[in-house]
This record gives structure tokens, sequence and C-alpha cells, in this order.
């Protein structure tokens, strides 16, 4: 065996040592690089969005400001697209900073709001209605405030001065900055009206955490029921549970009506019911809807997952369907007893409404559908636009080749209100 | 002196070792190979047992068992074959490696339905069931709110609104659980009342959620408006 000289020894082991901690110093270097590269990369997302924010602020106060310059439906039904589309530009561009960026929700609330109000009154011109004083008011008071913004976004991008990013709600109440924005007068999903809509489904007396409890048993003798709370949300329940958490029951304070129940199914099955399992799932429901005061329910949609079939009812009044009173309906696969129920939606909208005649008829409706389109049954339907419009609507089941759509015209201009396709999905029919 | 040098190459080897051991850690990916252990050794082979690839006991121990399966399932599924579990490998099996960062595969589960189960499961998967159903109905409840992102990824990944996002908790696969809780809040279910925050008392310390009015306490979570 060959000897080593001795003198590679005394300086071999420092150099290799040496050479050990120039590798794990390497890696600590290129691992630190790769940390900063990362860095950079989001400093430069959020910078990039909050210039998309700031751009589009800017188009914005222009759109706005066109809107108060045209004269024909035409253009102004154009300027209110692109009025829609930038306030949608803007608000994806508000997401991705982190939130104290856009000093806080009001200006995602604004920009929500503007593109709401947009759509509300190119519907509005689409129909050959001209705007109201009042609106070309509100849309001088978005412009203005759209260049406010604007000019303060933009003054930090051309100064380079971003924001520091803080936390997510650092504790400021938002209300005192909601005042800078104007308030807009319509009926809009987003709007200020729908959003703080009161229910109206419920009456009667407020009823107490012992009447509850005695309710909440009358439906579940065979089973023993906790009292867990009160929710105190825009209808105030009183929440039971049993079998340790597996059954859940909420009554409303007013009135003592039952509010959602829902249980644990059997099995576990996700397979399309046959359609004779579908017609006994739908006997046992409406049997359960009808003994428990719901009055007439017409069936619409269906889905089933996890063991459970989901039928959606609306109430009926003189053969208007209201699809805002909405009750769902969980039953079991297995055993096709009724083991849950949702009367939210039905408790919110549920009154008696005065329906207007309907200007058109049916056949004017007809005659109104696309020629591409079968149509294979036709009914009266009011139909939700937010929690405060309602519109009548013909609904029109149609079929084109193998596909579904339901179309909804307005029994009194004529309007295409709402078309739906039906979807077949693997977990039920869905309209989209 | 020969009795010195010896006792330096010992030193020396030793060294050798440390380094040896230490690269890797500072330069691989997570990845599960033969001889790794653990919960999700066991995530990987219920997966492979189920779609046929695995037929060995599920015991969270990666043997030549398991390699046999990861290889087979790599060659049918077009991955580089090297029976080792990586971020592309996990990624097709549906599980989430520690500490890298491949996401889950969404699998046949609808898109937002998917989402909405990962963020119910990374945020509130300790919870009853109502409870987790209540976080699903606050994310639907924002992307109807005019305040707050108008759809489920929008609400999800808004910059700085779910500490899951975070810390990366998100890309975690969902139990079947989460994705009945997310199906339940899709069809309407909202046991907060109309809530859009919600936050652990234990936890939190931020001034201003703490001030809102409790709407409802479920498990550990209070929801607020």
């Amino acid at each position: 065996m060959m000897r080593l000289p001795k003198k590679i020894w005394l300086f071999g082991l420092p150099a290799l040592l040496l050479i050990g901690f120039a590798v794990l110093g390497a890696s600590y270097l290129k691992q630190r690089d790769t940390i900063a590269e990362q860095q950079r990369l989001l400093t430069a997302q959020t910078e990039s969005a909050y210039r998309a924010l700031s751009d589009d602020l800017y188009d914005l106060s222009v759109a706005l400001s066109k809107t108060e310059a045209a004269s024909t439906p035409a253009r102004l039904s154009k300027t209110f697209a692109e009025v829609r589309r930038l306030s949608a530009g803007a608000a994806r561009a508000l997401s991705l900073l982190p939130v104290s960026y856009g000093d806080d929700s009001g200006l995602m609330q604004f920009l929500t709001r503007t593109g709401d109000y947009a759509e509300t009154l190119l519907d509005r011109v689409l129909n050959g209605q001209m705007l109201t004083e009042d609106q070309l008011h509100s849309l001088s008071d978005l412009r203005a405030c759209c260049s406010d913004l604007s000019k303060t976004y933009d003054g930090s991008v051309t100064g380079g001065s971003f924001p520091q990013d803080t936390d997510f709600y650092s504790g400021e109440t938002n209300e005192e900055n909601l005042a800078q924005y104007p308030s807009l007068l319509y009926d809009g999903p987003f709007s200020e009206s729908s959003e703080q809509a009161e229910p109206q489904g419920l009456s009667g007396d407020l009823i107490d955490e012992t009447e509850a409890m005695r309710l909440a048993q009358a439906l579940f003798s065979d089973r023993s029921l906790r009292f867990d709370g009160r929710t105190e949300g825009t209808i105030v329940t009183y929440d039971f549970s049993g079998d340790g958490g597996e059954l859940c029951v909420s009554i409303t304070e007013r009135g003592g009506e039952l509010y959602y129940f829902m249980d644990k199914p059997t099995g576990d099955r996700n397979d399309p019911p046959s359609d004779a399992e579908s017609e006994r799932l739908h006997a046992s429901a409406s049997a359960y809807l009808k003994e428990h005061g719901f009055g007439e329910m017409e069936p619409s949609y269906a889905q089933y997952y996890a063991g459970t079939v989901v039928l959606n009812y609306a109430a009926v009044q003189d053969g208007v369907i209201l699809y805002a009173d909405l009750v769902k309906v969980y039953a079991d696969r297995e055993t096709g007893a009724v083991i849950g129920l949702d009367a939210a939606n039905y408790r919110f909208h549920h009154r008696p409404r005065h329906v207007a005649l309907p200007t058109l008829t049916e056949q004017d409706a007809r005659d109104r559908i696309s020629d591409a389109l079968t149509i294979e049954a036709v009914s009266l339907a009011l139909i939700p636009k937010c929690n405060t419009r309602e519109v009548l609507c013909y609904e029109c089941k149609c079929k084109r080749d193998e596909t579904f759509f339901i179309v909804y015209i307005n029994a009194q201009n004529g309007a295409e209100e709402e078309i739906f396709e039906v979807v077949n999905s693997d977990e039920g029919d869905l309209v989209v | 002196m020969m009795r010195m040098i010896r006792k330096r190459g010992r030193v020396l080897l030793l060294a050798l070792i440390v380094i040896g051991c230490l690269l890797p850690v500072l330069t691989a990916e997570a990845a599960l190979r033969r001889g790794s252990k653990g919960d999700e050794v066991v995530a990987v082979q219920k997966r492979l047992k189920q779609w046929g690839y695995y037929d060995g006991a599920v015991d969270g121990v990666f043997g030549a068992a398991t390699e046999r399966a990861v290889r087979l399932f790599q060659k049918k599924n077009g991955l580089q074959v090297d029976g080792v579990i990586g971020p592309k490998t996990a990624a097709a099996i549906g599980i989430t490696l520690s500490g890298s960062s491949a996401s889950t595969g969404a699998g046949a589960a609808n898109g937002d339905v998917y989402l909405l189960a990962q963020c119910i499961y990374s945020e509130s998967r300790g919870e009853p069931y109502k409870g987790q159903v209540a976080v699903g109905a606050v994310v639907l409840n924002r992307v109807k709110s005019s305040a707050f992102p108008n759809s489920i990824a929008g609400v999800v990944y808004q910059r700085g609104a779910f500490s899951a996002v975070d810390d990366g908790q998100i890309n975690l696969k969902p139990d079947d659980t989460a994705l009945k809780a997310a199906k339940d809040a899709m069809n309407g279910w909202d046991p907060t009342g109309g809530c859009l925050f919600y936050y652990n008392p234990d936890k939190t310390t931020n001034a201003w959620i703490r001030s809102r009015p409790v709407v409802v306490r479920i498990g550990e979570h209070v929801f607020c408006k």
C-alpha cells in the first residue's frame, strides 16, 4: 500500500474543510438570492396592480364623463359597458393589493356599485328609456369621485411612494371613509337598498328560548336537543343541536318558524337517481312541505351528492311561481326520508304579492322566443332581480338539439330578462 | 505522529459526512422515497391502493412494494419513472408534500367547489361540521357583498384575507367532509346569518375585528358582520 506524504494530511484537512464551508456558504447565498428574487417579484406584482388600479380609476373618470356627454342610446350603452368593464378591472386590481393599500373595503364597494349602477342604466337605455335628472346627477358625482381618487393614486405612482404593506383591517373603522363615496339610489344586486333589505317573510310575536325549544322539540320528538345559542343575523334565530351536533335546528325568533334543520345522511351515494327514485324522493319532500304548512310549492331543479338529494321548491301564488321564495329540501338517498330543510330565502321573502296583470299574452311571449329554439312549456313567474325588485315574466322552457334553455320574457314590456342554460352535470341539473 | 494523522483522518471523514448530510437538505426539494415514513406515505398508499396500483398494507412505510406501485403509477401517467415522489408525481397523485409548493390536482370536482373546500379545510378542519359550512358561507357572503371581490377565487386569494393562503395550507387536499360542507354552503346553507368575518378569539389580538358585534359563535370561531 502506498503511503501518502504526511504533508498532504497536514494541508489537506484544512483545505477540505474550507471546500466544505465554501459549498455551505454558496448554497446559503443561492437560497438568499432566491428569496430576494421572489420578494422582488411580489413587489413588482403589487406595484403593477397598484398602477393598474390607478390607470383604471383615471379611465373610469373619463368614461363617466362621456356618459354625461353622450346623447344617442347606442353611444350611451357603449359607454356604460365601458364603465362596467373598467370598474370590474379596478376591483380586480384592488383585490390583488394588500387590503390596507386600498384604504378599506369602501373603495371596493364604490367600484362594485359603480359597475352595478352602470349595468342598471345600461338596461334602461337598451329598453329605450332616457336617463333621469337624478341619474345624470349621480353620474356626475361618480365622475368627480373617480377623478379625485385617480389623482390620489396617480400621485403616489408618479412619486414612486407606494404605501407600506400593513396588516389586514389594521383596526381603522371604515365608516368615516365611506362618507367620501357618493351614495347611489337604484335597485341592483349590490345596491345599498338590496344589501340592507329587511326580511318580509316573518310576522307574529317574538318568542323566547323556552318556546323555541318546545317548537324544535315538537319537530324532533324522538331526539334530545340542546340549546346552542342565538344567531343575531338578518333573521334572528334560536339554534339547537342533537346527537353531538349531527342534527342542527334553527327556529326564528319572530313567529317561531322553522328556519333550517340539517341531519346526517345514512349513505354517501353520488350517482344520479333513477326516475322512480326521483319520483319517490319528490313525493316525500312534497308531503313534508305540505305537512309543515308551506302551502303550494313547485319543484324545480335537483342536485345529488354525499348520500343526499337536494330538491328546490319555489312558492306559487295564483299560478305564478315566486322564485325568490325558495325552500331547499334535503332527502336521504337510502331511506327516502327528509333529513334537511333550508327555508332561509322563504322566510326572508315570502308574503302575498300584488301581481299586476301581464300586458303581453302568452302568445306574445312565444312570438318573442328565438326561432332557433323549440318551446316546450310556458308559465308565469316572478323572478328576483335583487332583494328589492322582482319582475313578472313568462318562463319559457325551450330546447335546441339536446340543449335545454329557460328564457324569461318580461310580461309587461317583452324584454328578454334572463336566459339560463340547463346543464346536466354529474351532480344534477344546474342552471347557469 | 501516526496516531495524530489517523485522528486527523477521522475528523476529516466526519466533516465530509456532516457536509454530505447537510447538502441534500439545503438543495433538494421535499420528496418521498424508499425509507420515508409517516402520514404523507399513508396518503400515497391509500390513493395508489384505491386506483389499483398498490396491493400492500397501508402502513405509512415506503418499502419495495410502495416503490413498485409508484413506478407503475409514473409509467401509466407519463411521469419520469424513478420511484420517487417529487412535486410532479405528488401533484398527479393529489397530495401536497410538506415543504414543497406543489398544488393538489383538482380532480373531477368542480373548480369553485373544490377551492371553497380547500379554504374550508385549511381554515377550519378541526371545527364541528356546522362550523365548516359556516366558513364556506362567509366566503360566499363576501362574493355576494359589494365590499369584496365578486368571485370565489377573488375572495379566497384577496391579499391578506385568509391566513391559510399566507401559510400555504390552502393547498392541502380537502377531505370528504370539507367537500360536502362546500357543497352545502354553495346550496345556500348559511349558519352565520349573513356574516362577512370570523375569527378565533383565543388567537386574534386585532382590535378592529374584536370590536365588531358578534352574530354567532360556532365551535372555536366567532362570526360577525
